[in-house]
């Protein structure tokens, strides 16, 4: 299995975002705050309880399907963070 | 429409801009906080025990000086994610009833595991005229009768016991409950017991 298989989502409420301080948010789910680099914040911010593709995700965030190979493995490497970090979950397709 | 282009291109530079840059994710947990987190833990990861968990409340016709086939608890544990609800058979059926409570010894080392899946189907069924059912994101468990008063128990991600107390002829469920695991933790004893517990319709859950 890899991790483009995979389907992402959060099925909690939402990470309370700091409105002065980018990337700070306060998980009510945990009580836990996370400091997020620009691209996981990016992602966590269209990462909603409908589990869906990297590119799905992708497509939420620039409106284009495709993005670079490398650009994906990025991008799931971002998401595995969020998930070690108990900000997102994801299931197998 | 034209917001929703400007949010997309502003998002499309964001984009590129993050993906030049390392992922990082770094988590700050305050005192409290790592309190809540344990007790989350406790119910997303309980610790595997053999140690007796108690039922409450009983049926109306079970008391210590009668128990009988309206006592018996039929108990699994549940854990339930989006992917639909997995388990582990505990002990099956239990009459010890002392000072009021259905005692159920849980032996994971004898388990089986098994899975309801979504559409309500169990690949593993100890009974198939009990099969249970998913509604949105509650557990419905057949009522008397194998379908009469089905009961519906919220769907939360984290382990929890579920009782089913049968019918007279064991042919249908009475009754069910279900209880937030309750774990033998050296210190807190519980893991229920830092959560609250309500009742809804005779069915306890974790507080939250």
């Amino acid at each position: 299995m890899t991790a483009d298989r995979r389907l992402w989502f959060r099925n909690r409420p939402d990470c309370l975002s700091d409105p002065v301080c980018e990337g700070v948010c306060f998980d009510p789910a945990t009580g836990e705050t996370h400091f997020l680099g620009d691209l996981p914040a990016l992602l966590l911010s269209v990462i909603d309880s409908e589990p869906v593709s990297v590119d799905r995700l992708t497509q939420r965030l620039t409106g284009a399907d495709a993005i670079a190979d490398d650009d994906r493995k990025k991008m799931i490497g971002a998401l595995l963070f969020l998930e070690a970090a108990e900000l997102v979950e994801s299931r197998f397709e | 429409m034209a917001a929703h282009d400007e949010k997309i291109s502003q998002n499309r530079r964001k984009l590129f801009k993050a993906l030049s840059a390392a992922p990082v994710v770094t988590t700050f947990s305050s005192g409290s906080a790592l309190a809540n987190a344990s007790a989350h833990q406790c119910l997303a990861n309980p610790p595997v025990a053999s140690t007796p968990q108690y039922l409450e409340p009983l049926p109306a016709e079970c008391s210590d000086s009668n128990p009988g086939a309206n006592c018996m608890a039929y108990v699994e544990r549940f854990y339930w994610d989006n992917d639909g609800l997995s388990g582990t058979h505990l002990q099956y059926w239990n009459n010890t009833v002392t000072d009021g409570r259905i005692v159920v010894l849980t032996d994971e080392t004898t388990a089986t595991l098994f899975t309801v899946n979504p559409d309500g189907s169990d690949p593993d069924p100890i009974n198939t005229s009990w099969n249970y059912s998913v509604s949105g994101s509650n557990l419905i468990v057949p009522g008397q009768g194998g379908g009469a008063t089905p009961v519906s128990l919220p769907g939360k991600t984290g382990y929890f016991l579920l009782e089913v107390v049968p019918n007279a002829d064991l042919t249908g469920i009475q009754e069910a409950y279900a209880y937030p695991q309750a774990t033998q933790d050296p210190l807190a004893q519980s893991c229920g017991t830092s959560l609250g517990v309500t009742a809804t319709n005779g069915v306890h859950w974790v507080d939250g």
